[in-house]
């Protein structure tokens, strides 16, 4: 049974992998069952390890008497529900409600969270001037930060040479970002190729 | 300038522009040698730790006996090849010190990831499910279910993945809310911040991030801030942990592809740059 499953396994990198050369329909045909497959299992898992056991099960509970108030759960379904009516030109008001609720629910928590991330970042940012990384830290907030200020024009050259710094320093992040872009994109083809050597060539073992 | 055209004159220009030119298909066999080499022939570099790296194996050292760990393991297939050896490494930790811990998962496939790789640590320990550790399964909800696991955890989890009440789960015997987990280990490709903002910020709880390499730049700025206690990045991470752990698993033997292929990178852009300052040479 394992070899099957390595071999079907393998079967699908290699499809998948095919598209390096060109795009062609056995890559197009394992993209689909991907894609299929991906959906299956989450609408399945959905269903199996959420709605029915947290919203299906106490519903019916309800209504068969089992629990008292169980049949409320049928509340969530009709609000639910109203999210549907953005598809009716006649009703579409009806699905507002729905909306903000998931609005006003979601901006309170942003909101509760955007303080409690952002004020530990600020309040460390304040970091006193007694090394290199400090100094080069705060150099470089201020740098970046006159360069996002966009309410004046950089006539003064000083604040126009500090703004072009910041440009620099950016590019120099944006360097590291992309560095670590490579490294993960990486990692998940080695991992790849690791298991077609290993567990199905069983190369090095 | 004027010098090194006289002495190599402009036929050499001309082989410069070349390698701004290299075929692509040429340079996807050079990745592939220099990835499947490793796995062929023993290679070996130098593994150093990080301070991020150290951050999170220190935390855990120093985990007291009457309180667990939870790791959430949102990962699927699509970034394996880096969460699943740093899960390898953080349960490897977990299990040789004897620190119980439970597993959740915030996306549907990565319960079976994280049991998967439990199951594999465990046989190593002889580790017994239930007794050192068990799996909420799928815990969808994001921030409201991040707040509610907070205040009550067998009031969101009722049941583990099998089925079982948690309430009768030996290892979830006293843990009751977020003052009894010692430490959140967030495993996943862009680790959810909702643990910093509703849990370490809150309840002033551990929390220790294993991103994909990818997103460890927006990371650095809350280990700084100490928001975060750790941080394990990439395949990089989990080789720097299983150096701190003594042992040489999964991260340890892709780290060296990975430098591999990195040094390839290195000099194919220092070559492609040669040969995109040699074109304008020759234009002019």
């Amino acid at each position: 049974m394992e070899t099957i499953e390595v071999w079907i396994a393998a079967i699908c990198t290699l499809a998948i992998f095919s598209f390096l050369i060109k795009e062609n329909p056995f890559y197009r045909l394992f993209e689909h069952i991907f894609l299929g497959l991906a959906i299956g299992f989450t609408v399945s898992k959905t269903w199996i390890d959420v709605l029915k056991p947290k919203w299906w099960d106490p519903m019916i509970a309800g209504f068969q008497g089992v629990t008292p108030y169980g049949w409320l759960w049928v509340f969530a379904l009709l609000g639910g529900l109203l999210w549907y009516f953005q598809y009716s030109k006649r009703y579409h008001w009806l699905s507002r409600i729905v909306i903000g609720f998931t609005i006003g629910a979601g901006a309170g928590m942003t909101f509760k969270g955007i303080f409690v991330v952002m004020i530990p970042q600020i309040t460390s940012s304040f970091k006193p001037l007694n090394s290199f990384n400090n100094i080069f830290f705060v150099i470089t907030i201020l740098c970046v930060l006159s360069y996002f200020f966009f309410s004046f024009q950089y006539k003064f050259r000083p604040i126009k040479k500090v703004s072009e710094l910041g440009r620099i320093l950016l590019m120099i992040s944006f360097g590291a970002f992309f560095g670590n872009t490579v490294m993960t994109r990486f990692a998940v083809f080695i991992d790849r190729i690791q298991f077609l050597l290993r567990e199905w060539l069983k190369i090095g073992v | 300038m004027v010098i090194f055209r006289e002495r190599y004159g402009i036929e050499m220009i001309k082989f410069l522009v070349i390698l701004g030119k290299i075929d692509r298909r040429f340079i996807y066999l050079l990745v592939v040698i220099a990835v499947v080499l490793p796995f062929i022939v023993k290679i070996h570099f130098p593994i150093f730790i990080s301070r991020e790296t150290n951050g999170v194996y220190t935390i855990i050292e120093q985990c007291p006996e009457d309180k667990i760990v939870l790791l959430d393991c949102t990962w699927d297939a699509g970034n394996r090849g880096e969460n699943w050896p740093q899960t390898e490494a953080v349960m490897e930790h977990l299990m040789r010190k004897g620190i119980k811990f439970t597993i959740m998962s915030r996306i549907p496939q990565g319960t079976a990831f994280g049991r998967e790789v439990a199951q594999k640590v465990a046989k190593k320990y002889k580790k017994e499910y239930g007794i050192d550790w068990c799996n909420f399964g799928y815990l969808p909800g994001e921030a409201a279910m991040i707040q509610a696991l907070a205040r009550d955890i067998k009031g969101v989890v009722k049941k583990d993945i099998k089925g079982t009440p948690i309430g009768s789960i030996p290892v979830m015997k006293d843990i009751e809310d977020i003052h009894d987990i010692y430490m959140v280990c967030a495993i996943a490709y862009w680790p959810t911040e909702d643990w910093l903002r509703f849990v370490q910020g809150v309840y002033g709880t551990y929390i220790g991030f294993c991103s994909s390499a990818i997103v460890s730049s927006a990371m650095y700025p809350f280990l700084d801030s100490k928001q975060l206690c750790g941080l394990l990045v990439g395949v990089r991470g989990a080789a720097e942990y299983e150096r701190l752990l003594n042992i040489k698993e999964l991260g340890t033997e892709l780290i060296v592809p990975q430098s591999m292929v990195h040094l390839l990178i290195v000099v194919l852009i220092i070559l492609a740059n040669i040969g995109f300052w040699a074109e304008r040479r020759e234009r002019k």
